[in-house]
């Protein structure tokens, strides 16, 4: 519609140029009829039309009123000389002119002073001339992008430096002796970096990083919401199925809650029906508009106030309730079970509903004979028992009629029983599935021995409103989701003692007094939420105590590093500390709730003696921890290579090309946006749906602060493992020798770092400093 | 015992990345293929050198054999349908003869 009327406009706009201006039709054979009669007074309509009217030409033109004079004129043979004179005048001057001038330039970009000018001998002279004249004018926005790319590889090697010089550890679990007081599990994720630098500044701690999915695919149906919700990176296709429901003792408060959830949501349709009629919205404004000013000022002028009052009327009406999710896998006998009790509770309800009363009293042997005739696939004509019919004290169409009735109105059907066993069948997981997903995860990261008594498995979510780039701030590993959900199913298979009995016999013994907790990093307020408490024995109550408070003191770390990046918010005043980055999570006119993964540069595969606690990778690093003395075969490697960087890698090139050009590639200016159908977002009202990220989350307002640089991806492996998975693999073929992405391999060998470079493979490494 | 009797049938074998496979089901989909067997994450050589199957965290990039029993005259419906996708993808697709006991089953 918006291109429509614009390319409308725009032939009008053609039409009127061409009758006023050159006396022809604006269509296009006419204006090319033109072009070959008057070639010359073209160019020069071009010429004008681009280096605009030249002073000198005016005089000239001052018997045409100062503008162009009409077309066909002789003047235009004459201004066409002068069109030519112009442009030899603007060429660059040939000689010892250009080459002074470019010496100039050369010895202020890298900052001589006259004596070193001076002092350049004739061979330096002409050395520094030749590279000037091989450097293909097409080619320095090359040039410059590997700067940049090799000042930030620099920076990224002077901070692991000192992993060259430190001894090969036995053990990457570091001393077996001592405990430490927690391990967390982290998502790569690049905001996590900053957490865990200032969690395990507070000593005591460990901690690892993986794929915020923790290694575990589901399809999620969160409670009373649709299901479906994958929580795995797009690159899987998760056959799991894992719900979330109220947890027993909830048994009261899950029904209230239940109930008034259908009314808020009637309620909702009907106002949605009413505002989207033709003719309702005009009184629905009348009367309900006035109710609008409030959530409007409050929102606009006290955010934080509002949110508070709203979250204290949802507890009151909604109240949140404790969950559980279905992790364990039902057997088929069990799953049977369920829906014979569920199809014998519909058919006693029906029994009352269609004859009475008197069926209160019907035995079970009755039920299950109904049962059975119901989910015959034959139609018999062979009557229930006679005891069965004396109970429910009916005649032949009667029985036939109930039976009908069971099938249709019911649902007690062969079709409805398959359904509901397969829906039962693929929720959760084997205890096999569960221990092989546990030990994927744990050795990977290179965690399999010296648990603490607690350790934190942190999933991460972002918090803003009116946002409908919400979901890019969310987790890229459980697919643009919150990834607390694969947290919480993580730590309940963790816990299981079954599944720890399988570990254990596969070289993972995790003590009988660890236990795994689950928590989300609430990445726009680095507060840590942490969930399933009432799992936690009472013998860790210190820890969690201890756990509970140094997460709060490094979440207010890491908050006042992130406000310190971000532009001051309005009418705050200040910028430490919480309120600033809380008063973004809930402003409805905030376009940059955090910097999200903005500034990612880095991808760091290896364990904790490579990045070291001590160094500060200011949240541009992807972090996953690999330990290369375990895996042995490669295979981890390259499961972390062939998933997780794939992912990062993406989010890597999503920033990059927004950056690059933020209208074809990238959002545009988020003011203007428009939320379209629920599917994208538009420029206003015209155009394509955009494709990238806004220039909010990449820019400040006046620079850019998200550098457009390729991934740099440093690996702690021999070499040869990391040449034989990439030969392996298309997907890393493509994006290593093609240069998506740099990689550096820090290898365990002789403690030294090289550079992949396709075809010549591995260069050293040398010299860190810039 | 009854001696068991074979009608000659076709059988076509599909490898594409576990990418385009949506791609291939919608097109056995639209010839009227009822029914076919995928192995996924398979490995192998080819043109564009080794690919390794069996990756944990990657399911649309390691390779995918589809295999189904058809008459001869949908073999021709599917390599047309299958033409752009390896003009721009790679893949392989080869047709056998084969033998089976109830043809009902493989034809509607």
């Amino acid at each position: 519609m918006g291109l429509s009327l614009r390319l409308f406009l725009e032939q009008a706009i053609v039409m009127d140029f061409c009758r006023k201006s050159l006396g022809i039709p604006g269509t296009f054979p006419a204006v090319l009829e033109w072009i070959g009669g008057h070639e010359d007074e073209m160019r020069t309509r071009s010429f004008v039309a681009r280096y605009g009217l030249p002073s000198r030409w005016i005089p000239e033109l001052a018997r045409f009123g100062g503008s162009l004079p009409p077309p066909g004129d002789p003047a235009w043979d004459r201004l066409s000389e002068r069109r030519q004179e112009e442009l030899l005048s603007r060429s660059p001057e040939g000689g010892l002119r250009r080459r002074a001038g470019r010496l100039f330039h050369a010895a202020q970009c890298l900052g001589w002073s006259p004596e070193e000018v001076a002092s350049l001998s004739a061979s330096g002279w002409s050395l520094l001339e030749g590279r000037l004249e091989r450097l293909d004018r097409n080619r320095r926005e090359e040039v410059w992008q590997r700067a940049l790319e090799s000042g930030l590889e620099s920076e990224l090697l002077e901070k692991v430096a000192p992993w060259k010089e430190k001894e090969p550890e036995l053990s990457s679990s570091g001393s077996e002796t001592v405990r430490p007081q927690a391990h967390v599990l982290f998502c790569i994720d690049v905001r996590s970096e900053r957490l865990r630098r200032h969690i395990e500044s507070l000593g005591g701690y460990v901690t690892y990083g993986l794929a915020g999915f923790f290694g575990i695919p589901f399809r999620f149906q969160p409670y009373q919401k649709p299901p479906g919700q994958i929580q795995a990176p797009v690159l899987l296709n998760p056959r799991h199925r894992v719900q979330e429901i109220p947890r027993a003792y909830e048994i009261e408060r899950a029904d209230l809650h239940f109930r008034r959830h259908q009314k808020t949501r009637s309620l909702i349709h009907l106002f949605h029906e009413l505002k989207d009629h033709v003719i309702t919205p005009y009184v629905l404004v009348e009367a309900l508009g006035w109710f609008y000013l409030f959530p409007f000022l409050g929102k606009t002028f006290f955010p934080r106030g509002v949110r508070r009052l709203m979250d204290f009327l949802r507890s009151l009406f909604l109240p949140e309730i404790a969950t559980a999710l279905t992790v364990a896998k039902t057997t088929e006998a069990e799953a049977l079970a369920m829906v014979e009790s569920e199809q014998h509770a519909r058919i006693r309800k029906a029994c009352l509903t269609l004859l009475g009363p008197h069926t209160r009293s019907i035995s079970s042997e009755t039920v299950e004979e109904l049962r059975q005739k119901a989910l015959e696939e034959r139609r018999t004509l062979e009557r229930l028992s006679p005891k069965a019919q004396e109970e429910l004290s009916v005649n032949l169409p009667q029985e036939a009629d109930l039976v009908r009735k069971l099938r249709n109105l019911y649902l007690v059907t062969t079709r409805r029983t398959r359904v509901l066993m397969e829906t039962i069948m693929t929720t959760g997981f084997t205890l096999e599935e569960q221990a092989f997903y546990i030990e994927n995860s744990l050795r990977m990261t290179g965690l399999m021995r010296n648990f603490s008594r607690l350790v934190l498995v942190c999933g991460h979510g972002s918090e803003s409103i009116n946002n409908p780039y919400e979901s890019a701030l969310d987790c890229g590993a459980c697919g643009g989701n919150r990834g607390i959900p694969n947290a919480r199913v993580y730590v309940e298979m963790a816990n299981n003692p079954a599944v720890r009995d399988i570990l254990r016999k596969r070289g993972i013994p995790i003590p009988y007094d660890t236990h795994f907790l689950a928590g989300e990093h609430n990445t726009t307020t680095d507060r840590i939420e942490f969930f399933d408490l009432e799992a936690v024995p009472l013998t860790h109550r210190r820890d969690l105590k201890r756990l509970w408070r140094d997460l709060g003191e490094a979440g207010q770390r890491t908050a006042a590093e992130r406000d310190r990046a971000l532009p001051p918010v309005f009418g705050s005043g200040r910028r430490s500390g919480l309120p600033g980055v809380e008063r973004r999570s809930c402003d409805y006119s905030e376009v940059r709730p955090e910097w999200g993964l903005s500034g990612n540069a880095w991808f760091i595969v290896g364990s904790r003696s490579l990045t070291g606690s001590q160094a500060n990778f200011s949240g541009r690093a992807f972090l996953h921890s690999y330990d290369p003395s375990i895996d042995t075969t490669g295979r981890d490697l390259e499961s972390i290579l062939t998933g997780p960087l794939v992912v990062g890698e993406w989010i890597n090139a999503e920033h990059f090309f927004s950056a690059l050009d933020p209208v074809v590639f990238g959002g545009g200016n988020k003011i203007y946006h428009n939320v379209t159908a629920q599917i994208g977002v538009m420029w206003g009202n015209e155009g394509d749906l955009l494709v990238g990220l806004p220039a909010q989350t990449l820019r400040d307002g006046e620079r850019l602060v998200h550098e457009p640089v390729r991934l740099t991806v440093l690996i702690e492996a021999p070499r040869g493992r990391i040449d034989a998975i990439i030969s392996k693999n298309p997907v890393l073929r493509d994006l290593f020798r093609n240069e998506w992405m740099l990689l550096i391999a820090a290898d365990p060998e002789d403690r030294e770092f090289y550079r992949y470079r396709f075809p010549d493979l591995w260069g050293k490494v040398s010299g860190l400093t810039r | 015992m009854e001696k068991a009797r074979l009608s000659p049938m076709k059988k076509v074998d599909i490898i594409v990345s576990g990418e385009r496979l949506p791609f291939v089901k919608d097109l056995l989909a639209r010839v009227r293929v009822t029914g076919y067997t995928i192995i996924p994450n398979v490995s192998g050589m080819g043109h564009s050198g080794f690919h390794e199957g069996n990756l944990i965290f990657n399911e649309t990039s390691s390779l995918v054999l589809l295999m189904t029993v058809v008459r001869e005259a949908q073999v021709e419906l599917i390599l047309e349908g299958l033409t752009p996708l390896f003009e721009r993808h790679s893949g392989i697709m080869y047709v056998s003869d084969v033998g089976v006991s109830r043809q009902d089953h493989f034809t509607h």
